[in-house]
C-alpha cells in the first residue's frame, strides 16, 4: 500500500504551469522526435507519456528548461527502448540525430499544435479515396506496410510510395493552409 | 522534399528500413539542410495524423453517437484535482471564450448577422449564435473546462443574457466542474438553470424548458423563484410562472451484497451507484506495477477479443464485451481504457512465476490532455438512461466470476463500439468474494487522493489526509462507503512501483 504519495499527478501542487503546458502543446513534435528513433508510433507514444509522467515531477526553471530536459529523456528513454527491442535496423546514428536537433527546433517555432491539427483535419478530407483509404489502413487499421500491401493488393513497395504521396500532400495542404490562416484566424463565408 | 527521397524517409519512419536504407538516409540527412527539415517535418505530421486518427469526428468512419458516462461527484472532484494540476492546459485555457472542441454535420455560424465558416477549436465569441441541422452535432470548451455538448436541430447563442449560453430550441448536456466564484449559467426564453456542481440535460421545447440533471444539482430560477433541481430529478420552467420540481424516481434497491451485483439493474441505476473513484483508477496505475490476487493459483490466460490482445484473468467466461452495456451491466471487475490517462492496460502474468498478475500499458496514448480533460467523457443521453441493460445482461457473464475479472480493451475495440479514447467508460463492478483486484486498484486510487484503506473483513476504514479539500475528503469517504458492503478486504500488497 502506497502512503500519500507526494508526487502523484494527482496532488502534486500546480507550480509554475507554463512549462508543462508548453510540453503537452509540443506533444506532436515530441511524439515526431521520439518516433524518429524508435520508428513505431505506439512505442513512441509510450515513450512520450512516459517522459511526461517523468516531466510532471519536475520543477522547471522555465519553459526552455523544460524543452530540452525533455527532448533529452525523450530521447534516452527512446534509445532504451531501440537498444531493448533490437529488431529492427539501428536508428540514426546519433551525430545524425544532432544534426536534426535545429530542424526540430525549427519546426517547434512553427504554428501551434492545436491549429496544425485543425489544418490537417481539414487537409485529410481533401484527399482522394485512394489517399483516404491508405491513411485508414495505417492510422486507423494500424496496419503495418506489409499489412497494407496484403490488404490492397499491392506490392510493398507501391504502399510506401503511396504514403509518400499522401503524406507529401497533406504536407503542402498544411503548408498552404497555414499561410492563410497567417491572415484572418477566421474564414467567412 | 528536397532531395530526400520520399519514400526512403517514410520507409525509415515506418520500421521497414533495411540498414543499407538507413546508411542512404544518413548520407542524405548528412549532406542537405533542407533534407533535415524535410524529414522532421514529415516525422511530425506522422504523429499528428496518429493523433487526429483517434478523433472519431473526423475520421473517414462514421462518426459515433456521442455516449457517456457517469461524471459523478467523486469523479468530479478527482477530475478537479487533476485540473488543479492541469488547469492551465485546458484548450483555451489561456483564451477567455469558449472553443469548439469538435463538430460535425451541418451548423450555421453567425456573428453580427454574418455567416462565418466553423472549424475545430474556432474561438467563439458573445453573441455567436449557433444553429444545428438535424445531423448536427457540436462541443463547446469553455477555459475553465466547463463542456456542453448541444444536440441536433439545436440552437445556442454563446454568452448572452448574463449567461454563458442561451438556448433557444433543442436540447444541451453539460458537465460543469462547479466554480462557486463563476457558476455556469444557461439561459432559455423560460428561466436560468444555474449549475451548483453536476452534470445535467436541458431541453427547450416550444413552451418550457425541462432540466434533468445526473449528476449535483443545478438551480432553476424562473418567474423570480428558484427551484434546486438534485440528482435523478427534474424540473421544468415555463415563463412566467414559478418552477416545478417534479419528484424524482424512487431509489433503486441497492443490493447490499456482492452477489446483489449480478441482479439486473436499471442502467441509471447502476450509474449512479458506481464507484466513481475507481473511474480514475489507471490514472494511478503505472507500468510495472503489480496487482496482487488474494486467491492464490488463480487462473489466467490470454484471450483475444475481435482480433484485439487482451487478458482475462480467472475462469470467467470469455466476455464478449458487447459494448457499453456489458462495461456496466457486468458482475465482474471490469476495466476499460479511462478517460483521463487515455490509457489501455494489459494484464499479464510476471516473470518467474511469482504469481499475481501485472499491469502493463498496451495502448498507451499521447498525453492529450488538452482535449481530454475539459472533454471528460461524451455525455449521457437519455437514450442511454432509457436503454436500460441488454436483454442478455445476466449471461453468461453473471453466473460464475469466482475470480476477478479485469479486461483491458485497446482502443481499436472501443472504437468498434462507438467509443473512443476520451469517453468517460471506465466502469468498475463491485468486488466478488475473493476478488481483491478492484480493491487494490481502489486503494492505489485512494493512495493518490492521500486516502489510505486498511484491509479488514468489515467496514473498511478510510483514512483521510487531513491537507484534503472538505469536498474531496466526503467524496472519497461516500465512494467508499458505497463500496463496502462488498468489499470483503481490500488487498494491500500492491508491490512498489519502480518509479517509486
Amino acid at each position: 500500500m502506497h502512503s500519500m504519495d507526494e508526487r502523484s499527478p494527482l496532488t502534486a501542487p500546480p507550480a509554475d504551469d507554463a512549462p508543462m503546458r508548453t510540453l503537452l502543446e509540443e506533444r506532436g513534435l515530441l511524439l515526431g522526435y521520439i518516433n524518429v528513433i524508435v520508428r513505431d508510433l505506439h512505442a513512441a507514444e509510450d515513450i512520450l507519456q512516459e517522459a511526461l509522467m517523468l516531466a510532471l515531477r519536475q520543477r522547471f526553471a522555465d519553459v526552455g528548461h523544460a524543452q530540452a530536459w525533455i527532448r533529452v529523456t525523450a530521447r534516452n528513454l527512446a534509445l532504451n527502448e531501440g537498444r531493448r527491442r533490437q529488431r529492427r535496423a539501428k536508428p540514426l546514428s546519433d551525430d545524425i540525430l544532432e544534426l536534426l536537433e535545429p530542424a526540430w527546433d525549427e519546426e517547434g517555432d512553427g504554428p501551434a499544435h492545436g491549429e496544425r491539427l485543425a489544418a490537417l483535419r481539414a487537409c485529410c478530407e481533401r484527399l482522394s479515396d485512394a489517399g483516404k483509404r491508405l491513411i485508414d489502413l495505417r492510422y486507423h487499421r494500424k496496419l503495418d506496410g506489409a499489412g497494407m500491401a496484403a490488404a490492397l493488393g499491392r506490392p510493398l513497395n507501391t504502399v510506401y510510395v503511396g504514403l509518400s504521396r499522401v503524406y507529401r500532400r497533406l504536407s503542402t495542404c498544411i503548408e498552404q493552409r497555414m499561410q492563410q490562416s497567417a491572415q484572418p484566424r477566421m474564414g467567412e463565408s | 522534399m528536397s532531395g530526400l527521397p520520399d519514400d526512403l524517409a517514410v520507409r525509415y519512419l515506418e520500421g521497414a528500413a533495411s540498414a543499407d536504407d538507413v546508411a542512404a538516409l544518413e548520407k542524405h540527412l548528412r549532406a542537405d539542410e533542407q533534407a533535415r527539415r524535410s524529414f522532421v517535418r514529415l516525422s511530425h505530421l506522422q504523429a499528428l495524423i496518429s493523433e487526429l486518427a483517434r478523433e472519431p469526428l473526423l475520421s473517414a468512419r462514421p462518426t459515433p453517437r456521442w455516449r457517456v458516462i457517469a461524471f459523478t461527484a467523486t469523479a468530479a472532484a478527482a477530475a478537479m484535482l487533476v485540473i488543479g494540476v492541469w488547469r492551465g492546459f485546458a484548450i483555451g485555457a489561456r483564451d477567455t471564450g469558449p472553443t469548439v472542441s469538435g463538430s460535425s454535420g451541418e451548423i450555421a455560424w453567425t456573428r453580427n448577422g454574418r455567416g462565418l465558416r466553423l472549424v475545430d477549436d474556432a474561438r467563439l465569441a458573445p453573441g455567436d449564435r449557433l444553429a444545428l441541422a438535424g445531423d448536427a452535432h457540436l462541443r463547446i470548451v469553455w477555459p475553465d473546462g466547463a463542456l456542453v455538448a448541444v444536440d441536433p436541430d439545436s440552437d445556442v447563442a454563446i454568452g448572452v443574457d448574463a449567461s454563458r449560453l442561451r438556448l433557444d430550441r433543442g436540447m444541451v448536456q453539460a458537465i460543469i466542474t462547479h466554480d462557486p466564484a463563476r457558476p455556469f449559467t444557461i439561459a432559455t426564453a423560460d428561466g436560468l438553470i444555474t449549475d451548483l456542481g453536476t452534470v445535467f440535460v436541458v431541453r427547450r421545447g416550444a413552451t418550457r424548458t425541462r432540466v434533468e440533471v445526473a449528476q449535483g444539482t443545478v438551480r432553476l430560477t424562473t418567474g423570480g423563484e428558484h427551484v434546486d433541481v438534485p440528482a435523478g430529478a427534474h424540473a421544468v420552467a415555463i415563463a412566467g410562472q414559478a418552477p416545478r420540481l417534479l419528484a424524482p424516481p424512487p431509489p433503486q434497491a441497492v443490493p447490499s451484497s456482492a452477489a446483489g451485483w449480478n441482479e439486473p439493474l436499471p442502467l441509471h441505476a447502476r450509474m449512479a451507484r458506481l464507484p466513481d473513484a475507481l473511474a480514475v483508477a489507471t490514472w494511478r496505475v503505472r507500468p510495472a506495477l503489480r496487482l496482487s490476487l488474494p486467491t492464490a493459483g488463480a487462473a489466467m490466460r490470454p484471450v483475444r477479443h475481435r482480433g484485439q490482445p487482451g487478458a482475462l484473468l480467472g475462469d470467467a467466461p470469455v466476455p464478449d464485451l458487447r459494448g457499453l452495456e456489458y462495461a456496466i451491466g457486468g458482475a465482474h471487475d471490469l476495466i476499460l481504457v479511462d478517460a483521463v490517462s487515455k490509457q489501455a492496460w494489459e494484464l499479464s502474468e510476471p516473470e518467474g512465476g511469482a504469481g499475481g498478475i501485472s499491469a502493463r500499458r498496451m495502448t498507451p496514448i499521447a498525453f492529450d490532455a488538452v482535449r481530454a480533460l475539459p472533454g471528460l467523457g461524451g455525455l449521457l443521453t437519455p437514450r442511454d438512461l432509457e436503454r436500460g441493460p441488454p436483454r442478455d445482461a445476466q449471461s453468461p457473464h453473471t453466473e460464475h466470476v469466482p475470480h476477478a475479472l479485469v479486461v483491458a480493451v485497446p482502443a481499436a475495440v472501443l472504437g468498434e463500439h462507438g467509443l473512443r479514447i476520451g469517453d468517460r467508460i471506465c466502469i468498475v463492478g463491485a468486488p466478488t468474494p475473493g476478488n481483491g483486484v478492484a480493491g487494490s486498484v481502489l486503494a492505489e486510487v485512494l493512495a493518490s487522493h492521500g486516502a489510505r484503506v486498511v484491509a479488514s473483513e468489515g467496514a473498511p476504514t478510510l483514512f483521510v489526509d487531513p491537507r484534503l479539500s472538505d469536498e474531496v475528503r466526503a467524496s472519497l469517504t461516500a465512494a467508499l462507503a458505497e463500496l463496502a458492503p462488498a468489499l470483503r478486504r481490500v488487498e494491500t500488497a500492491i508491490a512498489d512501483d519502480p518509479d517509486q
